[in-house]
């Protein structure tokens, strides 16, 4: 009996002085990062840094990716929604992308960035590494408004390039543009995106794939043929994909996509 | 500070038995005894395990879309259902749990009925065998799918 209260006692000095030790977020995370996310000993070490420091968005955030990463996904908003309220300029960037990536909940991801909007006083603001608008705009794109997608687009692009100047548009922005407008119908805009986006990212698969399907609907078969083809030996070879290994990213592109396309056009 | 002390004794047991995120312990209720796993102590997440040139989602996607038949009686469910289940070494899986959301990410209880179906749907999926170093592992597995008035609109992988 005297030795649990003597051990209650101890937590309660450790709890006293929380918020003064935490200062120390960073050294303390280090505690959690050396444990596997989600495992047994990473609860552990996290619900004890957790208990350090009750106000820090970082521990609370990384509480969060555990649960979204494993699909526990109530638990995992609501310490999200935690993160949002402590530093919502950061956070609530980082909740509109977890509500696209893990729930395609594109109109709450729209009502995250519109907020973050708000609070930012501005609409340029990165949103991991990508122009806000840009992800903004692949929400309304997956909600079906196209309209409104290509608007948001626009906006996204224009702004980094008046900004920053043409070779600071983000490493997929007309990747994104290119694809939405092919969805629409507008194949010469979207083979003039995607070329654009040739140059920012050579040896990018999804691009030559978008651009061959593009060629291709507008009868340019052997230019379709090219870019198909190529598509394909990037796949396989030393070229990129877009993939994640968390989620399927929006018009990710397969092998058995660029294959059944080049199947087509002979 | 009996109270006191009976609290921190229910913490204490909390803390021995805590689990790892999204662990399935074994329920003689729904799961097959038959259904062994590898390597209990060391089960991989899918997300690990997952190559560049993985189709899984297509072979997924085809499934749902396919086996999927809504009924009438469905008309009011909407939300999300999330599937987690384990993928064992010789690439069978079982210990399924279905997770469901409305659309305010509130937790749900969908009708039995249409639980079952994704249910039997997910089952039936010939999930990959992963390996790690030469070797099939034990691994866990999720996906959502979206459902409008009962229908299925957007599988989530």
């Amino acid at each position: 009996m005297k030795i649990c209260a003597t051990i209650l006692f101890a937590v309660l000095v450790v709890e006293g002085n929380a918020q003064t030790r935490c200062a120390n977020i960073d050294t303390l995370m280090k505690r959690v990062y050396k444990h596997e996310l989600g495992s047994q000993q990473w609860r552990a070490a996290s619900d004890s840094v957790l208990n350090i420091c009750p106000n820090s968005a970082v521990i609370i955030y990384d509480k969060a990716v555990a649960n979204m990463l494993r699909g526990e996904f109530v638990e995992g908003m609501k310490y999200i929604a935690k993160a949002v309220e402590i530093d919502p300029n950061y956070y609530l960037g980082i909740s509109a992308w977890n509500h696209m990536r893990y729930l395609h909940d594109y109109k709450g991801a729209i009502a995250d960035f519109e907020r973050l909007e708000k609070v930012a006083g501005r609409s340029f603001v990165y949103v991991t590494n990508i122009h806000m608008y840009m992800l903004k705009g692949l929400c309304y794109q997956e909600l079906g408004d196209y309209a409104k997608a290509l608007e948001t687009y626009n906006t996204g692009i224009s702004q980094q390039v008046a900004d920053k100047g043409e070779q600071w548009v983000g490493s997929y922005d007309y990747l994104y543009r290119g694809i939405l407008k092919f969805r629409m119908g507008d194949f010469d805009g979207a083979i003039e995106d995607l070329s654009r986006q040739v140059k920012e990212y050579e040896s990018l698969a999804d691009t030559y794939y978008y651009r061959g399907m593009a060629y291709a609907a507008v009868g340019r078969k052997d230019e379709a043929r090219v870019d198909l083809q190529l598509s394909k030996d990037l796949m396989l070879g030393q070229g990129q994909r877009r993939w994640d290994p968390l989620t399927v990213l929006p018009d990710e592109v397969y092998l058995t996509n660029v294959e059944s396309a080049l199947l087509k056009l002979y | 500070m009996k109270t006191l002390v009976s609290v921190f004794f229910v913490l204490l047991t909390y803390a021995t038995k805590a689990q790892a995120v999204g662990e399935i312990p074994f329920d003689p209720k729904r799961d097959d005894p038959k259904f062994q796993m590898c390597n209990p102590n060391w089960v991989w997440q899918g997300y690990q395990l997952k190559t560049k040139m993985d189709e899984t989602p297509l072979l997924v996607a085809r499934e749902f879309k396919s086996q999927f038949r809504t009924k009438d009686e469905w008309k009011n469910e909407s939300g999300i259902i999330r599937v987690r289940f384990l993928v064992n070494c010789n690439g069978q899986s079982d210990r399924f749990r279905l997770l469901g959301l409305d659309f305010d990410l509130n937790e749900k209880k969908f009708s039995e009925t249409l639980s079952a179906h994704v249910l039997s749907i997910a089952k039936n999926i010939q999930w990959p065998s992963r390996r790690v170093q030469q070797q099939t592992v034990d691994y866990y597995h999720h996906f959502s799918i979206r459902i409008v008035n009962g229908q299925l609109v957007d599988i989530i992988q």
